[in-house]
């Protein structure tokens, strides 16, 4: 086009009659035109700004162009992005509790997206094929130690070894997994996927000795030797709940219990057992008794609003037969005459606030209930073990202290995980590992970061996050959204195992979803804020003014010609641009 | 063969090989589109006939399609003619080549059929070439020669072939139609340079100015393109009388005029009796003389001067008149002549309007009366209705 | 809405630098006709917004076009149509190479003065896509009322409203039995890509486009409404979507729900006066129309 001049009525170079071509006929077009773009008034500009899903996320998760990449059937692509951030994805995919779930704008629209199911779709649809690491970095001279082999410390280890940095992990167990091993049903999650995730990490270069226990095996100056050092050891000492008969026979500890469940080690367990707890861990013993074939009833002490086990385990617990008694509180065990044991409780109600922000129980007026049982298993918390750190680790409310970078006391020392004082979830500490594992690189370089904002993100720490477009740091809302494209949402169905074949087998519990049904779900998500190339704005232009960048990765806006009439802010879904008044000259 | 005008004009068109031939009856032109259907309808002419809706479109329709780069012609009469005058202009700014016949018809109201040329004379100012034939066989030549005239790059404007309705249209008369071999030399192909609507070159036709930037300059284009058609008409004329034997004087045709003292100005059919006129008092003695005037667009103003300059006197017969002027060859012929050094006495005569007969006696009668006048150096009447029932 | 514009060509025949007011909805509806139909097509355009777009220096349509005068741009795809068919025939046209040729007129050149011409050339069935850009009044004067000016509506020449009724110029072409008649809304472009592909396709014959565009100026409403305004048209039944094709009507786009014509009414200023007992009768008159098409689609054979 542009090399068709225009041969016509120039105005601007007044032709001769001579040289007028005759018929009142213009030939050709001109290149340059009119420039529309002086008539403006505001001015559109493309922004970005931050889906609510990806703030929620506590290891930040980059699950705008994840979702997009989904929804365009680039199954690599979202497999790279989402192993960018997070090397735990099929462990997360089903039993993370999913902030961004919650935080997701569509939960007022129709329900929130599948952020979970999407994540576990791509762990398991490359479960066979080889992982290989995403972006990794030239060889460090620096070697570092792990101490724990849970998702904290594994993932340190991951992100470490994607820097370049060599890094062993030492585990006092026999195999490698923490939590996710040794205290989470097969059911909830296949033991195969966790191993091969760590092999995944494994394959990386990382050294894993397992069996070596810090104290005995080998000892902290050892490990305080290395360049680099991550504590995750994790919270495993059981917290005794200080009520007569605790240590009777027949009364065990949750983890102790799970572990050995896991192991196949179970001690022998007669028909009524009672769980006292209103954690995960005392949903996982129930839903685990019943599949061994016993029946299980819950003691708790506040309400089922209150417990803090995800609501998705409460009633699959409930819906198994788990039996449920609120508002009790636990004050004595007795032996039984004959065999088993009773327990006392007392009746409480709630009142107030206790420091946790849930309401406080208080006992309640009335007669203490019995119940009868042939064991009792307590799963009402834990703490870390930190004996093995010399004194010069600073200690807070039972956890080793950290600064906001995740560095101990100790310079080259930095921990994270449930040995912190961080909320005890596996994306907790994953997060904590990710920055801790920034930060390490960060000391080793030299910086001082110690002043500046944590970086909570590798795609921000490895620069893969250049926003092309203004970036603006604001959580979308709802109303920040233009809903006319908004389609009525189509839930998928999630697939469960039946419900008897689930009273009676540790057999996965939540199948998955079939790749149409996740493109579908992904194509349901709004995108909120981020572009997600709709092409809205460049085919309702009335000027031809919004084009694709050369790159072809996001839309353009030719102020040259722009008009200012703001169609493309109207009709953009996602709220990615923004109208401002144009600056006078 | 023994023709109608309107079916010679048809041969014409016919032998000229048209191509897009849109057209509106109305009469007395219709028999001029039942033969075009009939040739097209049996194979005899390759063209695409297209019965439009109103004159209006009928000359839009060729408007477009000219541009497109095909020949085109349509015919009309009268109230056809006015309606389609929005697009005369279009048609001329835009100098495509396309060639009109016009059977002349008075205009409403009172409503007719009857001939006189009021209607293609009111059109002068749409920058059409307009040349007035005056029987059946010179509207069948002239079609060819249109054409050539319209699509000569020195000219590149419309073309009007005008003649009365019923007086030439419905009489017949033998006409020796060309040949058409002879004629696809005399007529090529129409190839535009100027203006085509092909998808190839990026054109845009019909330009909207927003300012006065250039209206004047394409005005002026059309104004050489109608000055350079002075030439081109009379080399046409040429050309055919040597390709074709037939020759018709080019801008207007003489006739006797050498040593006339009074000259008969007139067009159209009345050239014919007014020729006999002439040649009878010639015979008798008095020295008179006949212009036919062919070429009325563009107005052959020098020619004229010319010719008559040491003329005693010049009578001009047209059927038409500009209520509130004169007669409108007439006027033209004064703006013509003023400034000449021995201008002629002008004495103007609108007769036959509406189809009124005008008979040999007529025109004798007048010639008489101018003759007796010719000394005089001004006449109280110089424009003289002619035959109206009640004036004197 | 999955990225509509990989359907469309990348190509801009309809550039920017147009003199349109800002949010016209011709600006979209022009680029839309040109990608879709592409460079192979011969435009007619008679007097309305759209000549200014294209006739005007500096000139941003990128294809053959021809102003003619306000009433015969339908004459212009006759005489176009018809050019090419005889050049075809006698060889100085290439015979394989089809040429889409194509009318845009408003609604006023179109349903008022150019009506004998365009209902001319619909039953002469010339080949040939008509476009009809509704801005429901005579918009390149200033805002004057046209034929297809709905009633109650303001315009210069009906301050107190429009009286009469609105000319339903679609069905008037549907009645002239041309292969395909279409209305669109710049507000559905899926819709609207469809039926001009369709109507691209199609074997030779008139196939007439009334494409529903709402004027920011005209109609006062903000300029970055227009598609919004377009949508609700549809969307509460003041526009009904459909196609003929062949005398066989499909309603297109039909909501669910109708919403309720307040709706549409209070986005723009050229209503801005109506009662409440106007507004109800326009319901009525709405849900009376739509019922008629409904019944008219439901008793084809």
């Amino acid at each position: 086009m542009a090399d068709l001049k225009a041969s016509g009525p120039d105005v601007l170079r007044l032709y001769d009659y001579k040289e007028l071509p005759i018929g009142a006929v213009a030939i050709g077009i001109d290149p340059f035109g009119r420039k529309t773009g002086l008539w403006r008034y505001h001015r559109p500009e493309m922004v970005e700004k931050i889906p609510p899903c990806q703030e929620g996320c506590p290891l930040g998760n980059w699950i705008q162009p994840l979702i997009r990449e989904i929804a365009n059937e680039n199954f690599e692509e979202a497999w790279d992005i989402l192993k960018l951030e997070n090397p735990f994805s099929g462990v997360c995919g089903r039993v993370c509790s999913h902030l961004c779930d919650e935080a997701c704008n569509r939960k007022e629209l129709g329900g929130s997206i599948s952020i979970k199911g999407l994540e576990r779709f791509l762990a398991d649809h490359f479960w066979d094929k080889p992982s290989h690491p995403v972006q990794p970095q030239k060889a460090q001279k620096k070697e570092i130690a792990v101490l724990g082999s849970g998702p904290a410390g594994m993932a340190c280890a991951y992100f470490l070894a994607l820097m370049g940095y060599g890094v062993t992990v030492f585990e006092s167990k026999k195999s490698l997994g923490g939590i996710p091993r040794i205290g989470i049903p097969d059911y909830r999650l296949p033991k195969k996927i966790l191993e091969k995730e760590i092999k995944d990490i494994l394959s990386m270069g990382v050294e894993a000795r397992t069996g070596c226990h810090v104290g005995k095996d080998i000892s902290i100056g050892e490990i305080l030797k290395f360049d680099g050092v991550f504590l995750s050891t994790g919270a495993h000492v059981e917290q005794p709940l200080g009520i007569p008969g605790e240590n009777l026979n027949g009364v065990f500890r949750g983890w102790d219990f799970l572990q050995k469940c896991n192991l196949k080690q179970i001690p022998p367990l007669g028909k009524k057992i009672l769980v006292i707890g209103g954690g995960n861990v005392a949903m996982d013993v129930a839903r685990s008794l019943i599949r061994l074939g016993h029946q299980p009833i819950i003691i708790y002490r506040r309400t089922r609003q209150e417990m803090p086990a995800f609501f998705e385990e409460v009633e699959e617990a409930m819906e198994e037969g788990t039996e449920f008694h609120f508002l009790l509180a636990p004050v004595a065990i007795h032996r039984r005459k004959k065999k088993g044991l009773r327990l006392e409780c007392s009746r409480m109600k709630l009142r107030g606030m206790d420091e946790s922000g849930r309401p406080m129980p208080v006992p309640a007026k009335g007669p203490h209930r019995y119940f009868e049982a042939d064991q009792v298993i307590i799963a009402t918390g834990e703490r870390a073990d930190l004996s093995y750190l010399p004194e010069e680790f600073k200690r807070q409310n039972g956890s080793v202290w950290i600064n906001p970078w995740g560095q101990t006391s100790v310079p080259h020392v930095f921990s994270g995980g449930d040995m912190t004082d961080t909320p005890r979830t596996v994306a907790h500490a994953i997060s904590s590992a990710k920055r801790a594992a920034i930060a390490m690189d960060q000391f080793f370089k030299g910086n001082d970061f110690i002043k500046l904002t944590p970086i909570q993100t590798m795609r921000e720490y490895l620069g893969l996050n250049n926003h092309r477009v203004e970036y603006i740091p604001e959580i979308v809302k709802p109303q920040d959204l233009h809903l006319a494209y908004c389609k009525p949402r189509e839930i998928p169905v999630s697939h469960k195992l039946p419900l008897d074949q689930r009273q009676r087998s540790f057999k996965e519990v939540n199948k998955r979803l079939s790749s149409e049904e996740v493109i579908r779900e992904a194509q349901q998500c709004l995108s909120c804020g981020v572009c997600k190339l709709c092409s809205h704005c460049y085919l309702f232009c009335p000027d031809g003014a919004v084009q694709l960048s050369p790159e072809g990765d996001r839309y353009l806006i030719n102020y040259d010609y722009c008009k200012g009439c703001n169609i493309c802010q109207n009709e953009c879904p996602v709220g990615a641009i923004h109208v401002r008044p144009e600056k006078e000259d | 063969m023994m023709l109608t005008g309107n079916y010679a004009c048809a041969y014409g068109v016919k032998l000229s090989r048209a191509e897009v031939i849109p057209v509106y009856p109305i009469t007395p032109q219709t028999h001029i589109m039942e033969k075009l259907a009939d040739f097209v309808t049996h194979g005899e002419l390759d063209a695409e006939f297209v019965s439009v809706e109103s004159e209006h479109t009928a000359l839009a329709v060729a408007i477009a399609a000219q541009a497109t780069g095909a020949r085109t012609f349509t015919a009309t009469s009268g109230q056809g003619l006015v309606y389609m005058h929005e697009n005369l202009f279009v048609a001329s700014g835009m100098r495509l080549p396309i060639v009109m016949a016009i059977v002349n018809r008075a205009l409403g109201a009172p409503n007719t059929i009857y001939p006189d040329l009021s209607d293609a004379l009111d059109q002068r100012d749409t920058s059409w070439v307009q040349i007035y034939v005056e029987n059946a066989q010179e509207a069948h030549d002239m079609i060819a020669q249109a054409y050539r005239i319209a699509e000569d790059e020195r000219v590149l404007l419309p073309v009007a072939i005008s003649f009365e309705g019923i007086i030439i249209s419905h009489y017949m008369e033998p006409v020796e139609l060309m040949d058409q071999d002879l004629l696809d030399q005399f007529l090529p192909t129409y190839q535009p340079r100027h203006v085509i609507l092909h998808p190839d070159r990026v054109m845009s036709l019909g330009q909207i100015l927003m300012d006065d930037s250039y209206y004047m300059e394409y005005r002026y284009q059309q104004q050489e393109g109608m000055n350079h058609a002075l030439k081109v008409i009379p080399q046409v004329d040429e050309a055919f009388r040597q390709v074709f034997g037939r020759k018709y004087g080019g801008l207007f045709q003489t006739e006797q005029i050498e040593d006339a003292e009074v000259v008969l100005l007139t067009a159209g059919s009345l050239a014919s009796t007014t020729r006999a006129v002439v040649h009878a008092l010639r015979r008798d003695g008095m020295k008179i003389g006949l212009i036919k005037l062919r070429a009325f667009r563009p107005f052959p103003r020098q020619e004229l001067r010319e010719i008559l300059n040491n003329i005693k006197c010049v009578a001009v017969l047209e059927r038409d008149v500009s209520i509130g002027a004169g007669g409108i060859i007439h006027i033209e012929l004064c703006h013509s002549l003023y400034g000449s050094e021995n201008p002629p006495l002008l004495i103007n005569y609108i007769l036959g309007l509406g189809g009124r007969d005008i008979t040999f006696d007529d025109i004798s009668g007048i010639a008489q009366e101018v003759y007796q006048e010719r000394n005089r150096e001004s006449v109280d009447h110089p424009i003289r209705w002619f035959k109206v029932r009640g004036l004197t | 809405m999955n990225n509509l514009s990989k359907e469309l060509s990348k190509e801009e025949l309809f550039h920017s630098g147009h003199p349109l007011c800002p949010g016209c909805s011709g600006g979209v509806m022009s680029r839309w006709i040109t990608k879709i139909l592409g460079k192979d097509t011969i435009a007619t355009i008679s007097a309305s917004c759209m000549a200014i777009a294209t006739s005007v220096y500096p000139h941003v349509l990128e294809i053959p076009s021809i102003y003619i005068a306000m009433a015969p741009s339908p004459a212009g795809i006759t005489g176009v149509s018809a050019a090419l068919r005889i050049l075809k025939r006698k060889g100085r046209f290439p015979k394989d190479r089809k040429v889409n040729v194509i009318a845009i007129s408003g609604d006023g050149s179109a349903g008022d003065i150019g009506m004998a011409c365009l209902s001319g050339a619909a039953e002469r069935n010339d080949d040939g896509i008509f476009f009809c850009f509704d801005n429901e009044a005579y918009m390149n004067t200033g805002i004057q009322r046209s034929g297809c000016t709905p009633e109650m509506s303001w315009t210069t020449s009906t301050l107190e409203g429009k009286q009469e009724r609105k000319k339903d110029l679609p069905r008037i072409m549907a009645a002239h039995n041309i292969p395909y008649v279409a209305t669109v809304s710049i507000g559905f472009p899926e819709d609207f890509i469809r039926k001009v592909t369709r109507a691209k396709e199609m074997g030779p014959g008139f196939k007439y486009i009334h494409v529903y565009s709402p004027c920011p100026t005209g109609w006062r409403f903000p300029e970055n409404k227009t598609i919004e305004v377009a949508r609700l048209g549809v969307e509460t039944g003041f526009w009904i979507l459909y196609e003929m094709e062949h005398g066989c009507l499909k309603l297109n786009c039909r909501p669910e729900k109708l919403r309720p014509i307040q709706d549409f009414i209070s986005t723009q200023g050229r209503f801005g006066k109506l009662s409440e007992e106007q507004v109800q009768t326009y319901q009525q008159e709405i849900d009376k129309r739509l019922k008629q098409m409904e019944n008219l689609e439901r008793c084809q054979t």
